[in-house]
């Protein structure tokens, strides 16, 4: 069962492996927003989408996707959590 | 190319000689939307008359185009080249106070730009400075410049431009905290485009992907102004996404993509098989130099050689390396008429295979940097401009870089210069101490560095927010290290690197 700790530890995953963020559990728990913690430029989103794909084994539209939702990580963590049912569905 | 011939030596001539040349050949792809070379100029021609007549658009104006890879920027570069002006494209990344810099710098009078984009300007009151184009309604009481029924017979133009007259400005970074602008003739843009196109053996049916920013030195002549050029085609992307780019490059039976070594990395990260493009002969990368590992899975996935290409904004295309063979470290052979020397610490010329700084001479080469004519003594050394690489050739002619003497970042591609991050954060009151490094990141390239000393009660959020309402998303540093002190050598100095080492978690 994916819960929502998990999810957000695996969020912390791509970032320090993906982005080189490397942040404290419990400081990561307090963080509302990634883009209050880095500039999330173009090229970080793109390395950030890639990340979640691979470590989710889900393909994420980047194109069409409200780039609030990787922003924001409740947002982040609700998206993630559809995804994850609709490929168990 | 036979432009010489019809005495073209403009880029308004160039384009009209491959207009009558290949009338109905696809000029630019933009979504679903094709364009023929015939309607290009045709469209052209409507908004030159639009600038001129309904926003007095003057010979000599420096206009700025702060729009995304798009067809109106295409349109305007024209336009303004035809007009007389100077054409600034400008990062729609850049923040207000960035900008501000730019209009006061480059004296620009009128921004084209979308409406989406003008929130980027901020409070800035420019209104007394600069007017507004928007190109999303570029339209009279006559009706929209895409409308037929508009007459596009051409405004004269007098007198019209020499071909040593300045046709654009780019930016690039500098190493004293602040930007510097590369000023380019008509006559540098053609013989860049020229000497790359050549090279390439560029013909009309080539279709470039247009990834690299038309705002970057390397974007705009090689992934927007050599297709025009040779009358191929230009495939738009606005934005890089890399499963965009793969379907396009393979729906729009691409055979030119000039990237760097970011975007090649994440078109190999993609999916899991191995994807064949038959299409594609040439993939270029520029921007920083490519990791071996890349080369390796590129070509394991995609079948395609990924070819390096070395120039700078101030020089133009230097060199690309064609050879069959990879050899390490190499970037190529200089192309025709980039004549180049390795030179020492006295500006000496050294022998093959000696590692000296690489001071190149081309007809592509700046004019110089706007505003800073004193810099002139700094930047050329016997009329060549100094690149600030350090390099050698080996006894058959191949270029080789081994680093650099100028203090910038390459951060994914764009040259920061650590000096205006340093500034920006110096300024907020709870930094006392300020250093920006490089950092390697598991894909082999580099990414900004902050180690700050600072007051205790100092967040990492405050310093993001600070830096993001000031600088550029791709300026802000993405590490950022609070220590007690910074690391001092012998000399009072701080070594980079024990600056580029973590301290943090893991």
């Amino acid at each position: 069962m994916t819960t929502e700790t998990t999810i957000r530890d695996r969020i912390r995953k791509v970032l320090a492996h993906k982005l080189e963020l490397h942040i404290e559990n419990a400081a990561f728990i307090e963080i509302g927003r990634l883009d209050e913690i880095f500039g999330m430029d173009s090229i970080a989103v793109i390395e950030f989408v890639i990340g979640l794909e691979q470590e989710f084994g889900i393909t994420i539209p980047s194109e069409n996707l409200d780039i609030e939702i990787l922003k924001d990580v409740k947002k982040l963590e609700a998206y993630l959590r559809r995804e994850l049912n609709d490929k168990v569905i | 190319m036979n432009y010489k011939d019809k005495g073209a030596s403009t880029i308004p001539d160039i384009f009209r000689h491959t207009v009558s040349q290949y009338p109905e050949r696809t000029a630019i792809i933009d979504g679903g939307k094709y364009v023929c070379y015939r309607e290009l100029l045709s469209v052209e021609q409507r908004l030159v008359r639009h600038l001129v007549e309904d926003h007095r658009v003057l010979a000599g104006q420096k206009i700025a185009l702060f729009l995304p890879n798009s067809m109106e920027f295409i349109l305007s570069f024209l336009a303004v080249a035809e007009i007389g002006g100077v054409a600034v494209p400008l990062n729609i990344g850049l923040k207000e106070h960035e900008l501000l810099y730019y209009i006061d710098k480059c004296d620009i009078t009128a921004v084209i730009t979308f409406r989406s984009l003008l929130s980027r300007w901020g409070t800035i009151p420019l209104q007394e400075k600069v007017i507004f184009i928007f190109a999303d309604t570029w339209e009279n009481s006559s009706g929209h410049i895409w409308s037929s029924h508009i007459s596009d017979g051409l405004i004269k133009i007098s007198p019209p431009r020499p071909s040593d007259a300045e046709v654009v400005y780019l930016g690039t970074s500098g190493s004293t905290g602040k930007p510097r602008i590369v000023s380019r003739t008509h006559a540098n843009v053609i013989a860049g485009a020229e000497n790359v196109g050549r090279a390439l053996e560029v013909t009309d049916e080539d279709r470039f992907l247009s990834i690299t920013p038309f705002f970057h030195a390397n974007g705009f002549s090689n992934c927007m102004f050599l297709p025009i050029m040779y009358g191929a085609t230009v495939v738009l992307m606005r934005q890089f996404s890399p499963r965009q780019a793969l379907s396009l490059l393979k729906e729009k039976n691409i055979t030119v993509i000039v990237g760097s070594p970011f975007i090649y990395s994440t078109l190999a990260d993609i999916g899991d098989e191995p994807l064949n493009l038959p299409s594609v002969r040439l993939c270029l990368s520029t921007g920083a130099s490519m990791p071996q590992d890349l080369r390796k899975s590129f070509f394991e996935k995609f079948g395609v050689k990924l070819a390096q290409l070395y120039g700078s904004s101030e020089a133009g295309t230097i060199s690309i390396e064609l050879e069959d063979q990879t050899i390490e470290g190499s970037v190529g052979t200089p192309l025709a008429r980039v004549q180049l020397k390795i030179i020492d610490d006295k500006n000496l010329e050294l022998p093959p295979s000696q590692i000296g700084e690489i001071i190149v001479r081309s007809p592509a080469m700046m004019q110089g940097y706007v505003g800073e004519p004193e810099l002139c003594m700094e930047i050329f050394c016997h009329g060549y401009f100094r690149t600030g690489d350090l390099g050698m050739i080996d006894g058959r002619g191949t270029l080789y870089l081994s680093g650099r003497k100028k203090k910038f970042i390459n951060a994914s591609g764009i040259k920061v210069d650590p000096v205006e991050i340093e500034t920006v954060l110096l300024s907020f009151q709870k930094i006392k101490e300020a250093r920006v490094v490089g950092v390697y990141n598991r894909r082999g390239m580099e990414i900004l560095k902050a180690v700050l000393v600072a007051q205790k009660d100092c967040t990492l959020q405050e310093v993001v927010g600070y830096c993001r309402n000031r600088l550029a998303d791709f300026k802000v540093p993405r590490i950022i290290e609070f220590r007690d002190r910074l690391p001092q050598n012998i000399l009072g100095k701080v070594p980079g690197n024990e600056l580029t080492e973590a301290q943090s978690l893991e």
